[in-house]
């Protein structure tokens, strides 16, 4: 007797179990709904990038709703997307990519942030035979299987510092060396790989050439070799954090250079916050600045899409921003193109893209990577402006000594 | 070149001293190992941050608030949570820690957001020279407060009341309690005084370093071989550790680049551990 | 008193054992890719229970071994061309040496000591992997593609997490009725008077953490396999360490089922939680965690064996026995 009713009683909390994870997701599904689903960093390492896709997201799906939605054939879907916190976890991520297509249903990917957790969630795509567009991810390892159901809309790596070596070659008088130091990751390796031949074209010696960790804080011992070298720019393919302390550490050594760079930081509002004042006269590359004026799907313009943005969120839009916009542009053209919400003809209509949006035009190379290049970014008086090729303002430099500053 | 990187090394190895000196109080007196001390030094930023964004409270005042409020909070803590399970095996007061951890990083998270923030004072990357050699003032600052906490420990435990109850409850808890000490009290006390040096190591962190709400876990890493280098059961320890590990760290990404550094401190760690368990100033048995 | 204890173990373990084999022919892809990653951490954290409930040694650097075997799995089948059936056995022995390597010295330290030395090496495993080139370091390497349809993959991989905690509960089970069992947990209770009765501790620790190693190495493979790419910071994450400890904790250190029901319990908690609540699900994660150890640290098996009754006085009992 006592045996059976714990059999029983096992059995029920089973049961419950069951009907707990089974029955989570079985939401009302409204008709004439697009549903993208989006595994993003919530929470952990990544979330501070990753909440910039997700506010961007929800605004262009916002946007692209109140629009009219998309089109197939003659009647219009509007677009929704569920989001999953990854928790900045690779595992956690490509398991609920699974749960996305599987128990949610959705039609479509967005991808992660971040090229270690968008590898293995495309391979979750590319079993399923479901696109995914991803702006988060730009390692050439994402691109290197020939995945078919993967596309990105960050630039390949190794042209990402082309413009601002042709713009340091331009100056007078013509800086001789520089220095480069990149992360570990395989985006800041070919980075670097791609500055230093690019430099050496250029007439430019490249005198330091080292990598760091990815989470590294400490660039002391880098920064004295630096001073002792004394090359004419200094040039980082790493991540925020990174380059605050890089700034900050800079200082703090009084290592004087003639103008810093680096791929990411500048460019958010973070950064700037961050290092106040220290932020002065600091270079940065993107692939988009806000002060560029594109016609876009979603938004009019760029000028538009800065303006509404600034306006709900209260912080200037970067890169990513605009990358994650270019996302659900991607797929509204695409799968107004196809007049089909099947995933392979989707997938057909996304490799054919040929379109405007307000983050530039975005044309994909056959291994899915977006066709694109990079601007030069300042920071003067607080703001970031693009100054080369073409920009709203003037570069500045050399920087001034940093005991000579006000 | 070489002495401004042996002199970054020390200067760097002050900070270290800092974030472990709490963390080596509490693990000699009460054997926990606290893995909440990274998000301890997390909190003791953001209390400087939120003063200083909020009201202009200068870093270097709001570090005695910072410590104040830590030791709060440690207190708190220790004697409405740790306490009553401190007679439990060591995974569970480890494991308790662990909750603790990752419940004050997701409240951080919660209620902060995951931006990226720095106390930003002019002077915060001010130096001075000392004939090639560049040394910034608020890395000698940290260190000089490192020193000073440690010297604070060591009279506190070895000159008051208190401090013996201190150490008499390390040495043995049964006997303590017998001859009338407040042994609750007592772990409370020095729990409390572990957090608070966590929290003006985070104030000294928020003017040289951007923080976030995940930034403890490294920390605690760190904390962890800075410990175990000093040796435990003395206040000098942790500076010994990391003075140690703040030059071998420099010299090492000196010679094999900057993406060894981890590697080195951990197998630096490794190697202590087998060679010289007590660590270099710990008690021989 | 006994009896009861023993029937409900029974219970439980045939209903897992139907629930097990039965899951993945009634649900979809998710929930058998859900459960295939809770079986791995049933099976790092029974792994762990050998060394740390057992044995007595809190390793706290347990993920090398799963480091070890993914990395070696994915070295050998994207490097060198061998076929899954050779790199998974393979991994579990990589990591299996190496428990030897790092124990010989290693298990000379005892409790804190010993979990920090562990945990260290694996931290500097972590860096040395993010410095190798052999293993793309921080990059991240991929593996393979495997050539089955979805569904059949997600059984294969299902099947072998099952396969594999099946076997680290059966040679546990068997070890704890034979020498090595007894000699373990006299270790554990006093090393000193184990080591006078004639008991090679050395020998004895040793089996025991290259045992851990191995199973956790297999785990390992397995995990690299599915997910088809894997980085350093991923699979060497000290988190994940912690994550097992939990679970054996939560459901009972030195039981045979209790890492298991641990980890099944701890995975749907968070999943649920994580489900409801878009960012804060870890702050309650972490809530859950500071309640149970403070008001059941003996662990789930503690209640379902039923050797005491369970009621407000059973938590309030446990608080009474360990506080000061």
């Amino acid at each position: 007797m006592k045996a059976w009713s714990k059999w029983s009683k096992g059995l029920l909390v089973l049961g419950i179990v069951f009907g707990l994870l089974v029955g989570m997701n079985t939401g009302a599904y409204a008709k004439n709904v697009i549903k993208f689903g989006c595994a993003m960093s919530f929470t952990g390492k990544k979330s501070r990038t990753g909440k910039l896709y997700i506010d961007s997201l929800k605004l262009a799906m916002d946007a692209i709703n109140k629009s009219g939605g998309i089109k197939v054939g003659n009647k219009s879907y509007n677009v929704e997307i569920k989001f999953y916190d990854d928790k900045s976890n690779p595992s956690e991520s490509a398991k609920l990519i699974e749960k996305l297509i599987v128990e949610d249903k959705v039609n479509f990917l967005l991808g992660p942030y971040s090229s270690g957790i968008t590898i293995p969630d495309s391979i979750v795509a590319q079993r399923y035979k479901i696109p995914m567009v991803e702006g988060g991810g730009a390692s050439g390892k994402i691109f290197a299987r020939h995945n078919p159901y993967i596309f990105g809309t960050l630039p390949a790596a190794g042209q990402y510092f082309r413009t601002t070596l042709q713009m340091l070659a331009g100056f007078t008088p013509k800086p001789k060396s520089i220095a480069l130091i990149y992360g570990d990751d395989k985006f800041d390796i070919s980075v670097a790989k791609g500055a230093k031949k690019i430099a050496e074209k250029l007439g430019l010696k490249v005198v330091l050439f080292e990598k760091i960790s990815e989470g590294s804080a400490d660039f002391n011992t880098i920064l004295t070799k630096v001073k002792s070298l004394a090359p004419d720019a200094l040039l980082m393919a790493g991540h925020t954090e990174g380059g605050i302390n890089l700034v900050q550490q800079a200082k703090e050594l009084n290592v004087n250079v003639k103008m810093i760079s680096m791929t990411v930081g500048p460019s958010e509002a973070d950064f700037r916050k961050s290092l106040g004042k220290d932020a002065e006269y600091i270079f940065g590359v993107a692939s988009w600045s806000p002060q560029m004026n594109f016609k876009g799907i979603i938004f009019k313009n760029t000028k538009e899409f800065v303006k509404i943005f600034k306006a709900k969120y209260n912080y200037d839009p970067d890169y990513h921003n605009a990358s994650a916009v270019a996302e659900l542009a991607v797929y509204k053209s695409a799968i107004e193109r196809a007049g089909s919400l099947d995933p392979k003809k989707v997938r057909d209509a996304i490799a054919k893209t040929k379109i405007e949006t307000i983050y530039g035009p975005v044309e994909f190379n056959p291994n899915g990577q977006i066709k694109g290049s990079s601007v030069v970014l300042q920071i003067q008086g607080g703001q970031v402006y693009q100054v080369y090729p073409k920009g709203t303002k003037k570069p500045i430099y050399p920087m001034p000594k940093w005991k000579e500053r006000k | 070149m070489i002495l401004q990187i042996i002199v970054n090394g020390i200067l760097k190895g002050g900070l270290y001293a800092l974030m472990a000196l709490g963390m080596s109080l509490i693990w000699g007196v009460m054997d926990i190992i606290n893995i909440a001390h990274g998000a301890f030094i997390m909190l003791g930023a953001y209390c400087s941050y939120w003063l200083f964004t909020l009201w202009g409270v200068d870093p270097f005042i709001s570090l005695f608030l910072s410590i104040f409020f830590m030791f709060l909070v440690g207190y708190a803590i220790q004697k409405y949570l740790i306490n009553l399970v401190i007679r439990a095996t060591i995974f569970i007061t480890l494991i308790l820690a662990f909750g603790i951890e990752i419940f004050l990083n997701n409240l951080a998270l919660v209620m902060w957001t995951a931006d990226v923030r720095k106390v930003q004072v002019p002077y915060g990357a001010a130096n001075f020279n000392i004939g090639t050699v560049t040394i910034p003032y608020v890395r000698l600052s940290a260190f000089i407060i490192a020193l000073v906490i440690a010297g604070i420990f060591y009279i506190v435990l070895n000159k008051t009341r208190t401090g013996r109850s201190i150490r008499a409850t390390a040495q043995d808890l049964d006997a303590a309690r017998l001859v009338g000490v407040d042994v609750a009290k007592t772990y409370a006390l020095t729990f409390g005084m572990g957090v608070g040096a966590a929290g003006a190591a985070g104030t000294l962190w928020a003017i040289l370093f951007p923080i976030n709400p995940m930034m403890g876990g490294i920390l605690t890493l760190k904390s962890f071989v800075v410990v175990i280098i000093g040796g435990l059961g003395t206040m000098f320890g942790p500076i010994i550790g990391g003075l140690t590990l703040g030059v071998a760290e420099a010299l090492g990404s000196n010679w094999f680049g900057a993406t060894y550094e981890n590697l080195i401190s951990f197998t630096i760690l490794v190697l202590v551990l087998i060679f010289l368990p007590r660590g270099i100033l710990g008690k021989r048995e | 008193m006994a009896q009861r204890g023993d029937t409900s173990k029974k219970v439980i373990l045939g209903i897992l054992i139907i629930a097990g084999i039965a899951i993945p022919f009634f649900t979809g892809n998710f929930i058998i890719r859900f459960f295939t990653n809770a079986l791995m951490f049933a099976i790092l954290a029974s792994a762990w229970n050998i060394i740390g409930g057992y044995t007595g040694y809190a390793s706290f650097g347990n993920v090398v071994f799963l480091g070890i075997g993914a990395y070696v799995s994915a070295v050998l089948m994207e490097k060198g061309g061998v076929p899954f059936w050779i790199a998974f056995p393979a991994s579990g022995l990589g990591s299996a040496v190496f428990a030897v390597l790092i124990g010989l010295p290693v298990l000379r330290l005892k409790g804190h000591y010993f979990a920090i030395a562990t945990l260290g090496v694996a931290e500097a495993m972590k860096a040395l992997v993010d410095n190798l080139d052999i293993t793309e370091g921080n990059s991240g390497i991929y593996l393979p593609v495997m050539n089955l349809s979805v569904k059949a993959q997600y059984i294969f991989f299902y099947f072998m997490m099952l396969g594999v905690l099946a076997l680290t509960l059966i040679v546990t089970y068997v070890m704890l009725k034979k020498k090595l069992g007894y000699g373990l947990i006299a270790i554990r209770e006093d090393e000193e008077a184990a080591g006078s009765l004639g008991v090679n501790t050395t020998l004895f620790k040793v089996t025991s953490f290259a045992l851990s190693g191995f199973f956790s190495g297999l785990a390992g493979s397995l995990y690299a396999y599915q997910q088809g790419f894997i980085k350093p910071e991923s699979v060497f994450d000290v988190g994940v360490t912690v994550k097992m400890i939990v679970m054996a904790v939560f459901g009972g250190i030195g039981s045979l089922l209790g890492p298991l029901l641990g980890a099944l319990s701890i995975e749907i908690i968070s999943e649920v939680l994580t489900n409801y609540f878009l960012v804060a699900h870890t702050l309650f994660f972490g809530a859950i965690v500071i309640l149970a150890i403070v008001f059941t640290p003996k662990g789930i098996m503690d209640i379902v064996s039923g050797r005491k009754k369970f009621g407000l006085n059973y938590l309030l009992q446990n608080i009474r026995d360990h506080r000061v």
